[in-house]
């Protein structure tokens, strides 16, 4: 018997896509929550191929609660001008679910209806705290936020993953076949993400210490402007022949680039709780990462973590001492076996729930 | 003190980074790297400059002096009587009047800063147009109070003129 049973509780997104990281976890939250009662999933901007699985917010009456006081789960990832508004009439209480924002100054300069948005995003923290019972963070990090924020009652343990599903799948066949080791990045084609720096390490990769390496930095490009930039600067830098932008791709492309994997590289600048690393050690990649945002929380220990603020030339001596070293790449492998554990469905459902204990009566 | 071999290699690696990194550091070479791809942003992003305009905007300075010179004393028998007579005449009108323009730069200011507001709509409708609007609207107004702090150096300079006694022929 649960405090849950019988309740339900839908949960708010400002947008859901397939692939998406947040959707990914909001649609594994929905599968929890119907195990206890009525549970859909709201959005602002729903995908096409999500249509009728995931509902728009204006289909919101027809399926509101049955209880006077109901709990809604709410997503803040990014604003939209519609959010707000929205959640402003939903009766009762509220979980807000903070996946953190990137600072908007990354992307001001390359797209500014991103920016604006995730401006929005930032500012919707206060107005939603003092209807919100139970903030989820998905790491200590974004925990911080939240009580900087004025959030009295926070806990870790909003994201549930379901990384080892990747595992089962078929791995695609790769239609850019690619010599050497193999570093591997993966992460939406952003600027807080680094793909200059890890371009620029590369360069002195191949240039200083591992000619024959390849590097692929797989995930969507949804910033035109941007991902041209980094097109130019992989020619510029003379790597044509050397380097993959694989923009978006499937999850069976993507499992395929991990099984051929000899590295794994982190150069971010924030990161809410950064999934990738999970991923990789889901498929025993040995990791690389700068420690910024909540990377260092995340890799707990798994990876070779280097400062915030190194450059791409120490960068790529680092790459090379790790590409080079096989009884460490092992000792990393088996750390980050270990690790993973904390994170599969099971345990995430198993947080999840612990934390949303602090609201039973 | 490590004995598995795999804690060994991990902490002999562990080891190399950190004297890599301490090694290494930042060199000239790495910020050549990265210059040349922050060469490669488009020189028509608006909004790329929009947070330095923002930071100008919001330093520009209060606009006028928040007082007017006080009346000039004289040599002449019953002049500094007669000027604080002007002064007194005309200063209700010329507080008033820079009273207008402190309340209207000061709404170009707030205007400004909200046209900035990374979440205002304007920047993504057209962004170049709202900056080459922004950017003109700065100009006017830096120009306006380059005028005023002329002008009031000018009245503060005649102020200390008409203080200050005549050399005796």
């Amino acid at each position: 018997m649960s405090w849950l049973d019988g309740r339900s509780i839908h949960q708010v997104v400002v947008t859901a896509a397939p692939g998406d990281a947040i959707t990914n976890s909001v649609m594994e939250i929905r599968s929890l929550l119907r195990t206890y009662g009525k549970s859909e999933v709201f959005a602002c901007n729903v995908h096409n191929d999500l249509h009728g699985d995931v509902l728009s917010i204006s289909d919101y009456d027809r399926h509101a609660p049955a209880e006077k006081q109901p709990l809604t789960l709410v997503h803040v990832s990014m604003g939209d001008d519609q959010l707000l508004p929205f959640v402003s009439r939903l009766a009762g209480s509220l979980i807000v679910s903070y996946h953190n924002i990137t600072p908007s100054s990354y992307f001001a300069p390359w797209d500014p209806p991103t920016a604006r948005l995730l401006e929005l995003g930032r500012r919707s923290l206060e107005p939603l705290r003092d209807r919100t019972v139970l903030a989820l963070a998905d790491s200590s990090f974004n925990a911080a936020d939240l009580r900087d924020a004025g959030y009295p009652l926070v806990r870790v343990g909003g994201l549930i993953l379901g990384v080892e599903r990747l595992s089962e799948l078929e791995p695609a066949r790769l239609s850019a076949p690619v010599g050497g080791p193999i570093v591997l990045s993966v992460g939406q084609l952003y600027p807080h993400k680094r793909p200059d720096l890890i371009l620029a390490a590369f360069h002195e990769l191949v240039s200083r210490h591992r000619p024959d390496a390849s590097l692929v930095l797989a995930g969507s490009a949804r910033l035109p402007a941007y991902a041209e930039a980094i097109s130019n600067y992989v020619d510029r830098l003379g790597l044509a022949s050397k380097v993959t932008v694989t923009g978006h791709i499937s999850d069976e492309e993507l499992v395929a680039w991990y099984r051929r994997a000899d590295l794994f590289v982190v150069a971010s600048e924030h990161e809410g709780f950064c999934v990738p690393l999970i991923e990789a050690m889901q498929f025993d990649i040995p990791i690389v990462a700068r420690a910024n945002g909540a990377v260092p929380e995340t890799l707990g220990g798994a990876g070779v973590l280097v400062p915030g603020d190194t450059g791409p030339s120490t960068l790529a001596t680092v790459i090379a001492a790790v590409l080079d070293d096989d009884p460490a790449r092992d000792a990393l492998r088996a750390r980050g076996r270990e690790r993973r554990r904390a994170f599969t469905a099971e345990a995430c459902r198993r947080r999840f729930l612990e934390a949303l204990e602090d609201l039973a009566p | 003190m490590t004995t598995d071999p795999q804690s060994q290699a991990l902490d002999g690696l562990v080891a190399r980074v950190q004297s890599i990194v301490a090694e290494t550091g930042a060199g000239s070479h790495d910020d050549e790297l990265l210059a040349a791809f922050s060469e490669l942003r488009n020189p028509d992003d608006g909004p790329a400059a929009m947070s330095e305009m923002r930071a100008r905007i919001a330093a520009l300075p209060a606009l006028v002096a928040a007082r007017l010179p006080d009346a000039a004393a004289s040599r002449i028998p019953g002049g500094t009587l007669l000027h604080r007579a002007i002064a007194r005449a005309t200063r209700r009108h010329d507080e008033a009047l820079l009273g207008e323009i402190r309340g209207l730069a000061s709404q170009i200011k707030d205007r400004l800063l909200e046209l900035t507001d990374p979440v205002h709509p304007s920047l993504t409708e057209s962004a170049e147009q709202a900056t080459n609007q922004i950017q003109a609207i700065v100009d006017i107004v830096a120009t306006m109070e380059g005028r005023l702090a002329t002008m009031l150096s000018r009245i503060e300079a005649l102020e200390a003129r008409l203080g200050r006694p005549e050399p005796s022929s």
